[in-house]
């Protein structure tokens, strides 16, 4: 008994080390003429909505660049699918930055990943373009590039919006999910609202994945605001809001972050809800939601356009200063008023990273958005 | 074969029993080591696997440590499990705090790793020792929800607890062993092998010894192992402690590893991928566990690569069903049989 | 003779029923005590109260001049009291080595770190051990079985390795419950020998048995239950031509 079992250890060591063998694959060829970046991305698993933007973005970029004859290098892309799953995406970006020596990192989406990945290449001296939302990205690591609107200048947005708008008699409340998200979101709308006087007449949190809303929406009712800030990431969530706000016959303006499929869940109840978000698709933004749909995303979002304008950015970066890891720093940071297609004025330097300062804010009319902030 | 020895000596063990069993002489006893011949290649096999980070480049180290990792959790699940017959879900929990002290005592504590891990061990087994006292009184599913609670009190109380970095977790930290940085993937892989043939050498030694047994007696009737003077809740402290510390020098490897604690490192989803490691490589076999987990790990990461992240789930799901229907040994069954056939068939054949 | 054990008063009830009432009964050093009586009369109860398996709702235990009420089964089976089960209580997936082996964790001693790490100290003792249990199981009959899996095992063949299990810790008092139920005649004889071969060399033996004609053969002393008092007890041969004896077994033909 104890002898096969020695055996069938042995045999398990083997096994392992035929693994080993399997596992140590060949490193990427170093031809000149080709820039190689990375593109770790939740292809699969919870967050593969997101992550299939991400990557519909660069490839679209990708594209159009090397189509543009603009630049004397071919760019390529190499794609990881991290499955959703932070080790995995660490595995990737380890492999990325160290056994095949890329020189920069775009990805993954959700900040949960983004993390660790980013203590990678922030070890490795890389530089990594996220389109995260998170603030901590970029305080706390110096080699992340943020190629869309941080949470606190999107809420920030919204109290711009609501200020501008604000008749005397006119109120606000804040409606938040008891997420990380949701409540860090309502924390910063209360203080931005109480920097320019004005105090939510309600302020109601909700727990995530509710079936009924309804006691809520009384809440609102009563208290019957003008606006209803939502700070809520979950699509079902914010559309089951929206529809018993309309069946009570709640009056109020919603404004909301961007979460993909939200609308098309609330259905009738979406119109005239107010998203926020750095970019919107439609007839404002033809172009490069074409392009972006011929990658086979049928409902472009902000990610895509983001991932986008990011990959742009890396490409003139890499024009102006080259391709090392440093040199791709360098001309990151040297980004001053950059025009991509998804928006303009990109702007960074070695101690802002933030990319942009403002979003955006768009009116579902039912079959489109109208942007309705910044006014032109 | 040398398994068979003889033994002439006449010395025994005192007591009453000694004039009942007289003394004929030259008794055949089956010698559980083993022989020397496996036992060597056992040992070259372990040398072997603790060589390959010089064969493989540094993402593939990081992988081998990332099994290695894996091995520890799938290693004290089989202690509990396997040996002791305990159903505990406990394991995140443990894990989890491992990660989390490794982390405080380098951040905190200027610890060096060869402390850290210590301290880490320590608090492991206390833990361990703690889930064993509580979950005393219970059994089966009733433990191992008690067990499975437990990593869900310690992830609500890490998420609101700010100077553990709250739910975003700790980052920026670096654990040292010996002075140098557990970055460096080797380092990180053997330090996780050596604490992994320890434990692998433990849980051997054990089982040919009066603690395997008293295990072994614990789980298949505890009213016989008490009967027999086995003081059945001290080995039940024993094992979970054992599990606790080398769970949690997993968790502290895993710190290591990922660059981030989070509370999401006392997540279910970590139990369940080594509870499938441990069923489908079969609870009571080691080498069934380490052979599974190294593949299944080695598959879940580069599944993309064969174009089946899709179908992670769906795989795990399906060698579970099939190896509960097939193989209720799990694959440790499956080898143990066909290497017991096969020596018998070397020795029928001598015989002849 | 000095008593081994000595039990006064000892009582169990459950609920309303009083499965143990009052029992006295004192198991003298070197003897072959029989304790018989008909179904749900109390013996496993007392016996379990004895071996610290059940509590006692009152009454007391002494072993070897010690007052042991109430303690625990594994601290009694330290001091030397080890016993079988009537119903199995087998580790069903070992060898019958290592479920004998396990009988002898008491006496094995090897202290840290020989416990954690197979050392040659280990080996040694675990051998000598190991030689002990061969021995003892040629002695029960068990040898050609050794290495079999007990799950494999006939019924017959499983109660034997139960009983070896029990006189493998070298007990000063080896409690049997039941160990004849169910064996086949061939194995009724080993278990004879084995009893008598028990008793020549010092063991003292309280056994439980249904069987009267294998207890009178055997046992020194014996003891009757019935209803959960004690109705007889004695030399065998007057027991068992006790009027009190007989009416319990009215209407049973002795096992015999
Ligand atoms: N756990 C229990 N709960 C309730 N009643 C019990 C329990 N165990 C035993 N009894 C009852 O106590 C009485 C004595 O049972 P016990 O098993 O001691 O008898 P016994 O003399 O060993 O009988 P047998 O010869 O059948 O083994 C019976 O009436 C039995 O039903
Ligand atoms: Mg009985």
């Amino acid at each position: 008994m104890m002898r096969s079992k020695v055996l069938a250890s042995v045999t398990a060591a083997s096994a392992l080390l035929l693994l080993a063998a399997c596992g140590s694959g060949d490193a990427a060829g170093d031809d000149s003429g080709v820039f190689k970046f990375a593109v770790v991305t939740e292809k699969t698993g919870a967050y593969a909505d997101y992550g299939l933007q991400l990557e519909a973005g660069v490839q679209a970029a990708v594209k159009d660049l090397n189509a543009s004859g603009d630049y004397d290098i071919e760019f390529e892309p190499v794609i990881y699918d991290c499955q959703s799953d932070k080790s995995i995406c660490v595995q990737h970006a380890r492999e990325a930055v160290t056994a095949e020596g890329l020189s920069a990192v775009i990805g993954p989406i959700v900040s949960v990943d983004i993390l660790p990945a980013a203590e990678v290449t922030e070890r490795a001296k890389v530089p990594h373009l996220v389109m995260a939302v998170l603030n901590q990205i970029t305080d706390d690591y110096t080699n992340t590039f943020r190629w869309s609107v941080q949470s606190d200048r999107s809420n920030q947005t919204v109290v711009d919006y609501v200020e501008a708008k604000m008749k005397p008699g006119d109120t606000v409340a804040i409606v938040n999910a008891t997420t990380d998200f949701g409540m860090g979101g309502a924390a910063q709308q209360t203080e931005q609202l109480a920097a320019i006087g004005i105090e939510p007449v309600a302020s109601i949190p909700h727990d995530p994945d509710q079936a009924d809303y309804t006691p809520i929406i009384t809440e609102l009712k009563k208290a019957d605001p003008t606006y209803v800030l939502l700070s809520d990431s979950n699509p079902a969530d914010i559309a089951k809001l929206l529809r018993q706000a309309k069946e009570l016959g709640l009056k109020s303006t919603w404004i909301g972050a961007d979460a993909s499929g939200a609308i098309q869940l609330a259905g009738d109840a979406a119109e005239g809800y107010l998203t926020v978000s750095p970019w919107f698709p439609g007839p404002d933004t033809q172009e490069l939601t074409d392009k972006l749909v011929a990658e086979g995303i049928k409902t472009p979002g902000w990610i895509s356009a983001m991932a986008y304008d990011a990959t742009l950015g890396l490409a003139e970066a890499v024009d102006s200063s080259g391709t090392s890891p440093e040199e791709v720093t360098k001309g990151l940071e040297s980004l001053s008023d950059f025009d991509g297609l998804a928006r303009t004025g990109w702007t960074f330097s070695a101690d802002d990273r933030r990319g942009q300062t403002t979003s955006q804010i768009a009116e579902w009319t039912g079959t489109e958005y109208k942007i309705v902030w910044p006014e032109n | 074969m040398s398994d068979q020895i003889t033994v002439t000596d006449d010395r025994r063990a005192a007591g009453v029993g000694d004039a009942l069993v007289t003394a004929s002489g030259g008794r055949k006893v089956a010698d559980p080591g083993g022989g020397r011949a496996t036992g060597a290649a056992a040992l070259l096999a372990a040398a072997a696997v603790a060589a390959l980070p010089l064969a493989t480049d540094y993402s593939t180290t990081y992988l081998l440590a990332y099994i290695v990792i894996i091995a520890l959790l799938g290693t004290s699940l089989h202690l509990l499990m396997g040996l002791m017959g305990v159903f505990s879900l406990g394991q995140a929990a443990m894990f989890g705090t491992g990660a989390y002290v490794a982390v405080v005592a380098s951040d905190e504590l200027a610890l060096d790793g060869i402390l850290g891990l210590l301290l880490v061990a320590l608090v492991g087994a206390v833990l361990g020792l703690v889930m064993g006292a509580v979950t005393l009184r219970v059994t089966d599913l009733y433990l191992a929800l008690a067990t499975l609670a437990v990593g869900y009190i310690f992830e609500n109380v890490v998420r609101n607890t700010d100077w553990l970095g709250g739910p975003q977790g700790r980052t920026g930290f670096v654990i040292t062993v010996a002075g140098r940085s557990l970055d460096d993937p080797r380092l990180l892989f053997w330090v996780g092998i050596v604490a992994l043939y320890l434990f692998i050498v433990i849980i051997w030694s054990m089982r040919r010894s009066k603690l395997g047994r008293a295990f072994m007696a614990t789980r298949e009737s505890p009213i016989a192992a008490r009967s027999i003077g086995i003081d059945t809740r001290r080995y039940k402290l024993l094992g979970f402690a054992l599990a606790g510390a080398f769970s949690g020098i997993a968790g502290a490897l895993y710190a290591a590893w990922s660059l981030v604690v989070d509370p999401s490192v006392f997540g279910i989803d970590l139990t369940l991928s080594v509870l499938a490691i441990a069923i489908v490589g079969g609870l009571r076999s080691l080498p069934g566990i380490l052979i599974v987990g190294a593949a299944l790990t080695y598959f879940r990461n580069s599944a993309a690569d064969f174009g089946a992240a899709d179908y992670v789930l769906l795989v795990y799901g399906s060698l579970i069903v099939l190896s509960l229907r097939f193989l209720p040994q799990g694959l440790g069954g499956l080898l143990a049989s066909t290497v017991t056939a096969g020596t018998s068939r070397m020795r029928g054949r001598r015989e002849s | 003779m000095a008593a081994l054990l000595e039990a006064r008063g000892v009582t169990r009830r459950w609920g309303g029923l009083v499965a143990v009432n009052e029992v006295d009964l004192v198991v003298e050093t070197g003897t072959l005590h029989g304790l018989i009586g008909p179904n749900g009369a109390g013996k496993t109860t007392l016996v379990n109260m004895l071996t610290g398996v059940d509590r006692l709702d009152g009454g007391t235990v002494t072993f070897a001049g010690e007052d042991v009420t109430g303690v625990p089964a594994h601290r009694l089976a330290g001091r030397g009291v080890a016993r079988s089960f009537q119903t199995s209580q087998l580790f069903e997936d070992e060898s019958v080595v290592d479920n004998v082996m396990a009988g002898r964790h008491r006496l094995i001693e090897y202290r840290f770190p020989h416990t954690f790490l197979t050392t040659p100290r280990t080996r040694r003792v675990e051998r000598e051990h190991r030689l002990h249990v061969i021995g003892l199981l040629e002695l029960v009959g068990l040898a050609e079985d050794a290495n079999r899996r007990v799950s494999q095992l006939p019924y017959g063949r499983r109660r034997l390795v139960e009983l070896a299990r029990a006189i493998a810790s070298d007990p000063t008092l080896l409690v049997l419950d039941e160990p004849a139920a169910g064996l086949p005649g061939s194995d009724v004889d080993v278990l004879a020998q084995v009893l008598v071969r028990l008793r020549e060399v010092g063991f003292t033996v309280l056994v439980i048995e249904h069987n009267i004609g294998l207890l009178v053969s055997v046992c020194d002393r014996m003891t009757v239950l019935s209803e959960g008092r004690v109705i007889a007890d004695g030399d065998p041969e007057t027991v068992r031509r006790s009027p009190e004896v007989i009416e319990a077994y009215v209407g049973r033909t002795p096992d015999a």
